[in-house]
């Protein structure tokens, strides 16, 4: 074990940073609020039980410190609208035919659009289940809400978008 | 093809800003205020995590920068220089663990040439000499003294382990410790070893530290060492 280096941005902060940029749409709020929510977790670590996970109990502090920020400030995670101008930013599928390629970066644009006409409850939810990965039990946690409702409210905002974008021309 | 699909394709492409190092880099600037406030709110956490699930303690441990009852902040300008660290009054080895009133470990296969009880660190900090200049300063983590070591830009901070728990490893460069006293005041020391590395780390409820003009790798022999 000795001499072994860690690297301090490991998943480990990755996932909470990402969460409070779900949450407050600014990469700046989002260290504040991933900073001050590892600074109350080490407070409340007497309080976390042993043998239960570790990732949901931490995002639901990070969710805490987020909103407080989200409030104050009332913005939406910029990335939606600016990664669809973006050049470099093109579908994983790179090998596929150049015309299935444009398609696919066409409908991904559309997506993100329709994401950020979506009202911010059906947003966030969809962002941290589907565009962060979340699991339905970290997302209960970071919302405040039981899993069930999780999974009622993420297929009322799917229906959503799937209407927004059938709607579009 | 399915909604479902094209998200999946958008969580694959989709640019996140970059993760930062929450452990930090203190902005002095436009956040003096809150570096304070912060300071404080560490002081009473350092308390609070002591006694939680060990290895979750690592791993936030680890995201904020505690090691040996310090926290490491990484500054955007090299620290002010301050005085050598107050390693306190010269005793005999027999006198420092009386008083200390906890087990101070002594490294082995080396030659305690002295001992200091106090200073700059708190009234229960043992500090050894050993060879070479180096010191090896333990305290009781719970102590309620909070340190904030301040390392510049471009010095080696890494992490590893001894003997198998978590701990740091900061190279020689420009750096300081933020001392924050009892009555609320702070105090900026320099290394108590000119242009020596520091180890930090826990052991058995003791803040540890070693400065040591020596390699990381030689630090790490001697911070295994410790009976």
């Amino acid at each position: 074990m000795r001499g072994r280096t860690r690297s301090s941005c490991d998943d480990t902060s990755r996932s909470p940073f990402r969460t409070a940029f779900v949450l407050t749409g600014s990469a700046a709020e989002a260290e504040e609020a991933a900073q001050d929510a590892f600074l109350k977790a080490w407070h409340a670590l007497g309080r976390f039980r042993a043998g239960a996970p570790f990732r949901p109990w931490l995002l639901t502090i990070v969710a805490r410190e987020a909103g407080t920020r989200r409030r104050s400030a009332g913005r939406r995670a910029a990335w939606t609208a600016r990664a669809a101008q973006d050049e470099r930013w093109a579908p994983p599928a790179a090998a596929e035919p150049t015309e299935v390629a444009v398609l696919q970066r066409e409908r991904t644009a559309a997506l993100l659009a329709a994401l950020g006409r979506l009202d911010e409850r059906d947003r966030e939810v969809v962002e941290l289940r589907h565009v962060l990965g979340l699991s339905e039990r970290e997302t209960a946690g970071v919302l405040g809400v039981r899993p069930g409702t999780v999974k009622s409210r993420l297929s009322r905002a799917l229906d959503r978008l799937r209407a927004d974008l059938e709607e579009q021309p | 093809m399915s909604l479902e699909r094209d998200l999946a394709v958008l969580a694959e492409a989709v640019e996140w800003p970059e993760t930062p190092d929450l452990a930090g880099r203190l902005r002095l600037e436009p956040r003096r205020r809150s570096h304070r406030r912060r300071i404080l709110a560490v002081v009473l956490v350092l308390l609070a995590g002591a006694a939680a699930v060990p290895e979750v303690r690592a791993a936030v441990g680890r995201v904020l920068g505690f090691a040996g009852g310090e926290r490491v902040e990484r500054t955007t300008e090299p620290p002010r220089p301050g005085p050598r660290l107050d390693l306190g009054a010269a005793v005999t080895l027999e006198q420092a663990q009386r008083r200390a009133g906890f087990h101070v470990g002594v490294p082995q296969a080396q030659t305690v040439l002295g001992a200091r009880l106090g200073g700059a660190l708190g009234d229960r900090t043992v500090s050894l000499l050993l060879p070479s200049g180096a010191v090896l300063s333990q305290r009781p983590g719970r102590a309620a003294i909070f340190a904030a070591k301040q390392v510049g830009p471009g010095v080696e901070v890494s992490w590893v382990d001894v003997n198998g728990r978590q701990a740091v490893w900061i190279g020689s460069g420009p750096r300081s410790l933020v001392v924050m006293r009892k009555d609320g005041t702070e105090k900026q020391w320099s290394a108590a070893v000119p242009g020596a590395g520091v180890l930090l780390w826990d052991h058995a409820g003791v803040a540890l530290r070693l400065e040591t003009r020596a390699s990381r790798a030689e630090a790490l022999a001697i911070a295994e060492s410790v009976r």
